[in-house]
């Protein structure tokens, strides 16, 4: 490479710089015109052009003026501490999720439902087989709630759901519109990139009144292993999983995987699922 | 994962920062510009390439280029903070490059050698469209080889070559109006 510098003995003059030398005099001041060949020529032409040669003093004199500029220090005590920090909050173990506390005139409603639904779903519904939470909906529950923590980078929040839509535009492999499961405006979503066990896609942070749920979308290629207890609904298949107060829901759509992530009641969550499945399949 | 003590807990979060706050300030000095000298703001911006960088660390490729793949996560978050406050336009090059004569050229050189404040340049940067002044300042402030830089803004090397040509003609061109301005009638 060879860096920029001045050929003495101008003998033709012109006005401007000659427009197909003046990339090439941009290269060569930043050492990088590599071919010798393509070098020797510029030099040649610039002994016999000014207006080429005070072109390269001026690139080089620009050039020196950034550097000294952007040589200015800066401090990044402070910013380092701040980031430790955060990196602390992210690395040490989970606390899990305090439990829900419930107002003492409530206890006697809330056995009573309690009692009516056991009864009802006894006489129901098969017994459940318990399904072990698979490392995918362990990774959910846990990017769920250092979202919810503001513990993660989020990077577009927006209450546009057409927003979040343009953001998934190319990063998954085929476009996708997101479900829009409430009127516009209603919710305000926030996105992120995330990465569950080994399965890569966007994370949606859904506030819709002020309780959160999260809607991962994945590449279904991705993901193996069981995704969870079976159910039927709305001649759908989901897949479901309890871990520490959250359900978490699965459902297949072309080759793309969903998850829904939220503390209310299972039927809430199910019902939820199946209104996203509904509007996304529309 | 993130997340999984198993795969990436303290001792990955230690190799983190032992390979990556080394960077902290040349990512800072970089954000400053592109901020318009907003120090907190630049601050923002570097705190989220961290913690996007550290989200991707298990799939970085050791013994590839870290500065290059830091300053492209540095570039995808400012444009992604672009586009939430509404000034995408910002990074286009819509901006029109002026024809540049002799004389402008000569009027800079004489003024530059007397007037070469670190204010005017702050101030003359920050009215070139995004993407010319991050070319700049990773060749003239980093020192960055065109490829390089290539690689952090995910163009080819001659749109790298042509916007550094054209980021140049403009700060000059910048710098002028600033330097005309001041200069007594």
């Amino acid at each position: 490479m060879v860096k920029g510098q001045l050929v003495e003995g101008a003998e033709v003059t012109h006005d401007m710089p000659c427009p197909e030398y003046r990339e090439r005099i941009t290269a060569w001041a930043d050492g990088e015109l590599q071919d010798p060949r393509e070098v020797a020529a510029l030099k040649t032409h610039m002994r016999g052009c000014e207006g080429c040669r005070i072109y390269a003093e001026a690139e080089a004199a620009t050039k020196r003026l950034v550097t000294a500029a952007y040589a200015v220090p800066v401090q990044v005590g402070v910013l380092r501490a701040r980031i430790r920090e955060k990196l602390d909050a992210l690395t040490v173990p989970k606390p899990r999720r305090s439990p829900v506390l419930v107002p003492r005139l409530a206890w006697g409603a809330l056995a009573a439902v309690l009692l009516a639904t056991l009864t009802i779903g006894y006489l129901t519904f098969q017994p459940k087989a318990t399904v072990e939470a698979s490392p995918l909906v362990r990774a959910a529950v846990t990017d769920h709630v250092e979202c919810m923590l503001g513990r993660l980078p989020l990077e577009v929040t927006t209450t546009d759901q057409e927003e979040v839509s343009r953001w998934l535009l190319g990063r998954l492999a085929r476009p996708i519109v997101l479900p829009a499961s409430v009127p516009k405006g209603e919710v305000k979503m926030s996105t992120r990139w995330a990465r569950l066990a080994r399965a890569e896609g966007a994370q949606i942070l859904v506030d819709r009144g002020g309780r959160m749920h999260s809607l991962f979308i994945m590449p279904v290629r991705e993901v193996s292993g069981t995704l969870g207890r079976q159910v039927t609904l709305a001649d759908r298949e989901f897949f479901v999983n309890q871990l520490e107060g959250y359900t978490v829901v699965f459902w297949r759509q072309g080759d793309l995987l969903y998850c829904l992530v939220s503390d209310r009641e299972e039927q809430e969550v199910l019902g939820l699922a199946a209104e996203y499945a509904g509007s996304s399949a529309s | 994962m993130r997340g999984d003590n198993d795969t990436w807990g303290q001792s990955s979060r230690g190799e983190f920062e032992a390979v990556v706050l080394p960077h902290l300030e040349a990512m800072l000095r970089l954000a400053r510009f592109l901020m318009r000298g907003n120090l907190a703001d630049a601050e923002d911006l570097v705190q989220d390439t961290v913690f996007r960088a550290f989200e991707a660390f298990p799939r970085f490729q050791p013994g590839t280029n870290l500065r290059a793949w830091l300053f492209r996560i540095l570039r995808n978050a400012y444009v992604d903070l672009l586009r939430r406050r509404g000034r995408q336009a910002e990074l286009t090059e819509s901006l029109a490059v002026p024809q540049e004569s002799n004389s402008a050229v000569d009027e800079f050189r004489a003024q530059g050698v007397r007037e070469r404040t670190a204010a005017d340049l702050e101030a003359a940067l920050a009215e070139l469209p995004a993407d010319l002044r991050m070319a700049l300042l990773l060749v003239d402030g980093e020192e960055m080889r065109y490829d390089e830089v290539a690689e952090v803004m995910g163009c080819p090397v001659g749109t790298v070559r042509s916007r550094l040509h054209r980021g140049r003609r403009l700060l000059r061109e910048q710098l002028l109006k600033l330097w005309r301005d001041r200069t007594p009638r």
